[in-house]
């Protein structure tokens, strides 16, 4: 036999211990029998088999079963107990997470609606401001401004006039936004000072400015007091008014939470004693828990909230897929 | 300490049941199976205070994780939890082993289980005691993958895929650790001859290591 050929001590092992297939076994005993070194090897390794076989059993000193602590076996489902609550406190984490969102995302709501009650406290001063006087100068709403000056300064009535007094402010707004363009257009008809004071038919250019100016307003001609091609004095239009609450009301949160900077600005421009007034609305008390997902993504939070979630998930699989 | 007759079906009733919650049923698998989880303890550690430990630690994370019990040798996984109880312990029983032989004489003949045997005579207890203690002080020699391979293997009798699954270790594992852990014990008891009895004593020959 060639040492190649020769059986390792693992195959002599397993063929001691009756680890080896049938016909494996007897080459592996052939080879044996051949040899006198690989015989007493295999004689001695099988005689130590024998006596670990025989080696005695010592009795257990007790009875374990009745040193068993009284728990109960749980049952095969409930070794998902701490992996589901694991996963309840996570989603509980995300769903505050994701209602806080939801909370931010209404915030415009509240800021509009602060902000309405704001402009509303505002409005007769506004109303009589000297931007009202400006606005019906420069444009010229001689008849709606009046009624709505009135409306403003008469004692409040609750829902009508106040409505009356946001869709003027929102008018107001809407004019000074547009207040640069109609400016423009009455330096262009200051430089035709002939036809104004002919008393002749405006240009048909100057109305659509003014239109375009004051959307949804009368526009009258800029010589109507000449009276020679005075145009009926038309009601104020309401539907466009009443469009622009619709849309204050319906949604724009973005143009519903930005509206009142640009007023500010416009007043500004006008009458920065009105603009830096402080605001008489009362405001809520700052609450003192988390309201908006900033404070949430305060560094100190944002690792107490991951942390804990990762303390949760690790003490639940690691209680469910312990080792025994 | 005598435990009723178990049948292998009983013992797969038995299993059925305290899967499913069934305590007494549990019980009656550790009165059945203690004395082997024990003997396997005291082989694995070598120390009697170790063993008893280490064979309670295992029916508590038995009954544990018997609801996760797959089915299959029930056996085979009790013996794989004592297994990862004694490695637990390992370091601590290796500072507190005693020499086994003076601890084993003090022992009394009951607690050597002596199947369907009448009561050994004292010649007969004090060859017992001293195959007990030759096989500890040379399986102590040993490595720990060895020992646990050697001992699964020639005293519980459990086949090489068992033991593999057991220890988590491969079929060619297994062979090597039993293979040079029979031979290094061989060489030890050849050595040691006089720790045996005259009946168990090797044949005097030519070892290889």
């Amino acid at each position: 036999m060639t040492e190649a050929n020769r059986p390792n001590s693992d195959i002599i092992s397993a063929l001691a211990g009756g680890e080896i297939e049938a016909g494996e076994a007897a080459a592996v005993q052939a080879a044996i029998d051949a040899d006198n070194d690989l015989s007493d090897d295999y004689q001695s390794l099988l005689a130590t088999a024998e006596l670990l076989a025989t080696a005695p059993a010592a009795r257990a000193p007790r009875n374990y079963a009745s040193a068993l602590p009284p728990v109960e076996i749980r049952s095969r489902w409930t070794r998902f107990t701490p992996t589901l609550l694991a996963s309840a406190a996570v989603a509980l984490i995300a769903f505050a997470l994701v209602d806080l969102q939801g909370s931010q995302v209404g915030a415009p709501d509240r800021a509009r609606a602060e902000s309405r009650t704001a402009i509303s406290a505002a409005a007769p001063a506004l109303a009589e401001s000297p931007l009202a006087k400006v606005q019906a100068v420069e444009i010229e709403p001689a008849v709606v401004t009046e009624s709505r000056v009135e409306a403003a300064a008469a004692p409040p009535a609750p829902v009508a006039e106040v409505r009356a007094v946001e869709a003027e402010i929102e008018v107001a707004i809407v004019a000074e936004s547009e207040l640069a363009p109609a400016a423009v257009a009455e330096d262009d008809l200051a430089d035709e000072p002939a036809s104004a004071a002919a008393g002749a038919v405006p240009a048909p250019a100057e109305a659509p400015l003014a239109a375009e100016a004051v959307p949804g307003l009368q526009t009258a001609s800029a010589d109507d007091g000449a009276g020679e091609t005075e145009q009926p004095v038309q009601e104020p239009v309401e539907e466009p008014v009443e469009e622009l609450i619709e849309q204050a009301d319906d949604g724009e949160a973005e143009r519903a939470k930005s509206a009142p900077e640009p007023a500010v600005a416009a007043v500004a421009a006008v009458e920065p004693a009105l603009a830096t007034a402080p605001p008489t609305a009362p405001r809520a008390p700052p609450s003192p828990t988390i309201t908006s997902l900033d404070q949430l993504l305060d560094p100190r939070w944002f690792a107490a909230l991951v942390l804990g979630g990762l303390l949760l998930l690790a003490a639940g699989f690691a209680q469910t897929f312990r080792r025994p | 300490m005598a435990t009723a007759p178990h049948t292998p079906s009983d013992e797969e009733r038995d299993v059925r049941a305290a899967v499913a919650g069934d305590r007494a049923a549990y019980e009656r698998l550790v009165a059945l199976h203690q004395d082997g989880v024990f003997n396997l303890c005291l082989r694995f550690t070598g120390d009697f205070d170790a063993a008893d430990d280490a064979a309670q630690e295992t029916f508590i994370a038995a009954l544990r994780a018997i609801p996760r019990f797959q089915g299959g040798n029930f056996r085979a996984w009790l013996f794989r939890i004592t297994t990862n109880k004694c490695r637990d312990g390992y370091h601590a029983t290796a500072r507190r082993r005693q020499l086994p032989l003076e601890e084993e004489i003090d022992h009394p003949a009951e607690s050597f289980i002596a199947a369907g045997q009448p009561a050994p005579t004292p010649e007969q207890h004090l060859d017992l005691v001293s195959l007990h203690a030759a096989i500890r002080t040379g399986l102590d020699g040993l490595p720990h993958d060895q020992r646990e391979a050697l001992v699964l293997r020639d005293i519980n009798g459990l086949p090489y895929e068992e033991i593999g699954a057991i220890l988590n270790v491969g079929l060619g594992t297994v062979k090597s650790r039993i293979s040079r852990a029979r031979a290094r014990m061989r060489d030890f008891l050849v050595a040691n001859r006089e720790l045996l009895p005259d009946s168990a004593r090797l044949p005097v020959g030519r070892s290889r290591t």
